[in-house]
């Protein structure tokens, strides 16, 4: 119908880098298990403000899958009732949610000022070198993934790194590679755990 | 009014509003990034900082109410300072990161490099559009704004352009005439395209129309425009405007001055009359040309022909519509204005897909229903609207007058009438309601296929919930109940006392620009300008044009083209409208126009009517390159433009017309220019006395304005009727289809609009739209598609008693199982092949929205 001359229609495209856009990943839906907690949970919230839900239902989405994929978003947007689109903006947010598969362990080292001036930057640069990869990668075995996050809220036990949901505390830089080899070892059994619950 | 002081000096502002708002009432310098009147002032740019006496840190002008004896000040060494840095955060965000550069749409181009994070374009998809396109994504000096989709193109995008018409930077771009530079004329004028004739400022620069713009103090469109409006403009500049006249001679076309032409037409339409008598001529006006153009043209056809043959095309949409509220209410005209769209506490939308086919309306009824007010929405299909509905109604096609007897009949039973307004107001209650007896909803529910308690609930919805109004489009009248359906709607709107009053109303969409307006202007053949009817103003108009008005009675126009076939009509002279894409059943059209001797034509390009059938072809200008006035759903009289010359030697309608009644030695058509027409139909119709251009300058008035000094008419009906004090209440009996689904014919066919094209496609389709919507589609349900075995953009050929059509079928779960949607706007499918003969009785409106079909592989 078109009287025109054609056109021709560039895609989008970053400039500097290329646009990432989320992996769009396979179907996608909870476990039933997961199912049933996001349904008990979203109770909480008036029925017009369910969108309030939207964090634990991609926390849930994470625990299921490591990370989350586009059709994770999509399923999350079905269960919210927003669209995908409004997911992906909360996703892109949100440093712990991650959009790349990351290792069984996550070491978020705090790079915020209490830790930075005991020595945070060499705390990751001594994970850098055990492990052979640089910030926001996983290493070859696929245990590990390396990231820098803002305060953890342990200032008083700084340097601190957050392995998944726990503190290692004062974990000073020569430590690291022991640290790393015990995890390998022992999994979960290798964490020393938060002081506050020591102290109890 | 506020008193303030700013930077020393005292002002008296308006009161209410912001600080902002004060300092660019007293039109001091302030500068801005993120305001945009349009939109809730967000304060994220900073730019406006301003000190305020008393307030002990600087502020955003934008965000901080303001207040009477306020001593702002808007500019120190301070607010210098704290500006620069702002400034200087803003380049160095814009230097640290990667910016998405997308050229994926044809209209708008994506260069984020420039982005300032003003978030407008977010705020202004979301709170005018309501499509939600633009998102923020990131966070700190990551943030970035993307779309929703991969690339614009393949995101929720409407192509509204809002986003580009707030964006300050050029990070949003307009992708259209950038070639040709910026313009240097703006020329105030309304849109070429749907009914709610939003006005647009059109840029030109060397004769060229390179942009348009929304014009942010429209009453209609209050700053925003769709697709149409705001890029379809090329088809102006298309290279196959005709703009010459022509003859054709043997078959073959040739192009001949305009005095010949005008020599030919008198000379053939001379014979015809003179062999025939006058009612074998008649005349087919355009509701996309201005209120004098058709003025003019009908005026040609009664004065000059001598027969009262002459229509517009209203015959085929609203007709009913008029018709209805003519008899129940006494006006054929909208009762209430758009701006009842935010004052209703519920919004009934029936038989009407705003979004797309009305889209500035559209969203204004999204951002109510946003905003909380209850809607309604009565359609077979589950239209954008529905998403933000209440309830939606998926009602059987051609079921209508059941469904609203049924809320109708709920509203008695359970008492939930106005009862002040009906004792009042109305008259026949006893009767209509012994009628209603018969409909309870349960009834209508096995005839329309929905349920009896959404039918209650509608009900209880429109009746509770006042002041409530009502929209309805072509899917209540292109039906054989059209004008029952439109009374159906009235009598809802009387039972519950929602006309006449702010917030209420029943309101017709109006497909084209001036289908109101050339109604209106006597383009049909029972009523004369002003909608008079002829013996009524007979005297009157004898008087004003000093000839006798014939007194046969005229044609409509789906009985002019019976006449062609009978013989009876010989001669037709069509202004700017495609008759044989746009009428139904294509083979009989095209029967009726070759039998014709005489066809003239008048129109921007050879139509699809002109290349097959006209005899002589008048090359007409757009409305870009003439003056006059247009007249929108809502009664609103807006003031024409022209902003380029026309294009060679094409010539307004009203002029040709004028220079044809000329040539054929009449009088009374030597007007100096389109004013000189208006004020004819001022001294004539007393409903438009008080509208002068002068008056009209400025954002128009609505008809009735009988007086200088009157203000227009929001809203009609207010005291009483303009039939008289009481309405009657009219019982309105169901008639069924004769297009129900058979075993030959098993789907029901519903045509219809598409946001990217308009009507025969004249003018979109040598637009860019032709890019973003390039072929009509047949919509069918996921569940029939899989039966019949027809998959996404399959060929498929739609087969009716009438005709066939091939187009591809796309599949799509907002049709419900059993029907079948298809848009009509692509000449080489030519869907009204298949629609067929059906009429409404009242107006021979055709019934279009309802055609038994079958399917099969093409």
């Amino acid at each position: 119908m078109s009287f025109h001359p054609k056109m021709e229609y560039a895609p989008a495209r970053f400039h500097k880098s290329a646009r990432t856009l989320p992996d769009p990943g396979g179907d996608f839906t909870y476990t039933a298990e997961n199912q049933a907690k996001f349904d008990a949970n979203v109770q909480r919230y008036p029925p017009d403000q369910r969108k309030s839900a939207i964090l634990y239902a991609l926390y849930l989405a994470q625990r299921q899958q490591g990370f989350l994929t586009r059709a994770a978003m999509a399923h999350v947007a079905g269960q919210i009732r927003c669209t995908t689109a409004d997911v992906e903006d909360v996703v892109s947010y949100y440093t712990m949610f991650y959009t790349k598969p990351v290792g069984t362990y996550v070491l978020n080292v705090c790079r915020t000022l209490s830790c930075a001036l005991l020595g945070a930057e060499r705390v990751t640069e001594a994970i850098s070198e055990k492990l052979g990869i640089k910030v926001g990668e996983t290493d070859a075995s696929g245990m590990f993934t390396l990231i820098e996050v803002e305060c953890l809220g342990a200032c008083d036990r700084a340097p601190v790194v957050m392995v998944n949901d726990d503190w290692e505390e004062r974990l000073a830089p020569e430590q690291v590679g022991e640290f790393i080899d015990h995890v390998r070892a022992k999994g979960r059994a290798a964490f020393t755990g938060c002081h506050l619950h020591k102290e109890k | 009014m506020a008193r303030v002081t700013i930077d020393g000096r005292p002002y008296e502002v308006p009161d209410g509003g912001s600080v902002l708002g004060a300092v660019r009432a007293a039109r001091v310098r302030l500068p801005t990034l993120c305001h945009d009147p349009r939109l809730a002032p967000s304060g994220v740019c900073r730019l406006c900082l301003v000190r305020i006496a008393g307030v002990a840190r600087a502020v955003t002008a934008c965000t901080t109410p303001l207040a009477d004896g306020m001593d702002i000040v808007t500019a120190s060494p301070e607010l210098a300072a704290a500006r620069r840095g702002i400034l200087r955060m803003l380049a160095a965000r814009r230097r640290s990161r990667a910016a998405l550069i997308d050229e994926s749409h044809p209209y708008i181009r994506v260069d984020m490099s420039r982005c300032v994070d003003c978030y407008r374009c977010v705020q202004i998809c979301d709170e005018v559009q309501g499509q939600f396109v633009w998102h923020v994504r990131g966070r700190g000096l990551d943030t970035r704004i993307e779309p929703d989709g991969a690339s614009l193109r393949e995101s929720a995008c409407v192509s509204c352009g809002a986003c580009v018409d707030t964006c300050p930077t050029g990070a949003l771009e307009d992708r259209l005439g950038a070639a040709h530079g910026a313009p240097d004329t703006w020329t105030r004028t309304v849109c070429p395209y749907c009914g709610v004739g939003c006005e647009l400022d059109a840029g030109t620069r060397d004769g060229r129309l390179v942009a348009v713009r929304p014009v942010i103090d429209s009453p209609v469109s209050r700053g925003h425009l769709c697709v149409k409006g705001r890029y379809a403009f090329d088809f102006v500049a298309a290279g196959d405007r005709v703009t010459e006249p022509m003859v054709r001679g043997r078959g073959a076309w040739r192009t001949v001055t305009w005095d010949e032409a005008y020599a030919v037409v008198a000379a053939r339409l001379g014979d015809v009359i003179r062999r025939h008598g006058a009612d074998a001529a008649a005349v087919l006006t355009s509701a996309r040309a201005t209120n004098e153009d058709n003025y003019v043209a009908q005026k040609f056809a009664r004065a000059v022909l001598g027969t009262h043959n002459v229509d517009c095309c209203a015959r085929v949409c609203h007709a009913p519509s008029a018709a209805a509220l003519r008899r129940v209410v006494g006006a054929g005209l909208a009762t209430g204005s758009f701006d009842d769209i935010e004052r209703a506490a519920t919004l009934l939308v029936c038989g009407a897909n705003p979004t797309e086919s009305h889209p500035v309306v559209g969203a204004r009824i999204k951002q109510a229903a946003r905003r909380g007010a209850r809607l309604i929405v009565i359609d077979p299909r589950r239209i954008e609207l529905a998403a933000y509905a209440d309830l939606h109604l998926a009602v059987r096609p051609g079921t209508n007058v059941a469904l609203l007897n049924a809320m109708a009949h709920v509203v008695l039973a359970e008492g939930l009438g106005d009862r002040a307004f009906l004792a009042a107001r109305t008259s026949g209650l006893e009767e209509f309601r012994r009628f209603l007896d018969a409909w309870p909803p349960s009834r209508a529910a096995e005839i329309c296929g929905v349920d009896a308690a959404s039918i209650r609930r509608a009900a209880v919805l429109y009746a509770t919930g006042a002041p409530a109004t009502s929209v309805h489009g072509l899917g209540v009248t292109e039906h054989v109940q059209g004008t029952d359906g439109v009374a159906a709607l009235i009598n809802l709107a009387l039972l519950t006392g929602n006309i006449g009053r702010p917030g209420s109303g029943v309101n017709p969409l109006r497909g084209q620009n001036n289908v109101q307006g050339a109604a209106h202007m006597g383009c049909d053949p029972g009523v004369l300008a002003g909608s008079v009817p002829v013996d009524q103003g007979r005297v009157a108009f004898e008087r004003q044009w000093g000839v006798a008005l014939p007194s046969a009675h005229g044609r409509t126009l789906p009985q002019m083209l019976d006449g062609a076939i009978d013989g009876s009509v010989r001669a037709l002279w069509i202004m700017g409208y495609d008759v044989l894409l746009s009428n139904p059943d294509a083979a009989a059209t095209a029967q009726a126009l070759a039998a014709l001797d005489v066809v003239v034509v008048q129109d921007l390009f050879l139509t699809e009517t002109a290349r097959d059938y006209a005899s002589v072809f008048l090359p007409a200008c757009s409305s870009f390159e003439k003056d006059g006035t247009f007249m929108n759903a809502e009664r609103r009289v807006q003031r024409v433009r022209a902003a380029l010359a026309p294009r060679g030697g094409s010539k307004a309608d009203w002029q040709i017309v004028c220079e044809a009644a000329r040539a054929m030695g009449a009088g009374g058509f030597d007007y100096a220019g389109p004013e000189a027409i208006w004020d004819e139909v001022r001294a004539l119709c007393a409903g438009a006395r008080g509208m002068t251009y002068a008056r009209l300058d400025r954002g128009g008035l609505q008809w009735p304005c009988p007086s200088l000094d009157h203000p227009g008419t929001a809203t009609l009906h207010a005291e009483t009727f303009a039939r008289g004090p009481r309405a009657v209440l009219e019982p309105v009996p169901y008639r069924e289809s004769s297009q129900t689904p058979s075993t030959e014919y098993p789907f029901q066919l519903i045509t219809g609009r598409t946001l990217y094209q308009f009507n025969a496609g004249t003018m979109t389709g040598r637009t860019r739209n032709a890019d973003l919507r390039p072929a009509d589609l047949l919509d069918i349900s996921p569940d029939d598609a899989a039966r019949v075995g027809v998959g996404e953009g399959d060929a498929v050929r739609v087969i009716s008693r009438h005709g066939t059509a091939v187009l591809g079928a796309h599949v799509d779960a907002t049709v419900a199982p059993g029907q079948l949607f298809a848009t009509f706007h692509q000449p080489a499918v030519r869907l009204n092949a298949v629609t067929g003969e059906g009429r409404d009785p009242v107006t021979g409106t055709p019934e279009y929205k309802v055609t038994a079909v079958r399917l099969e592989h093409a």
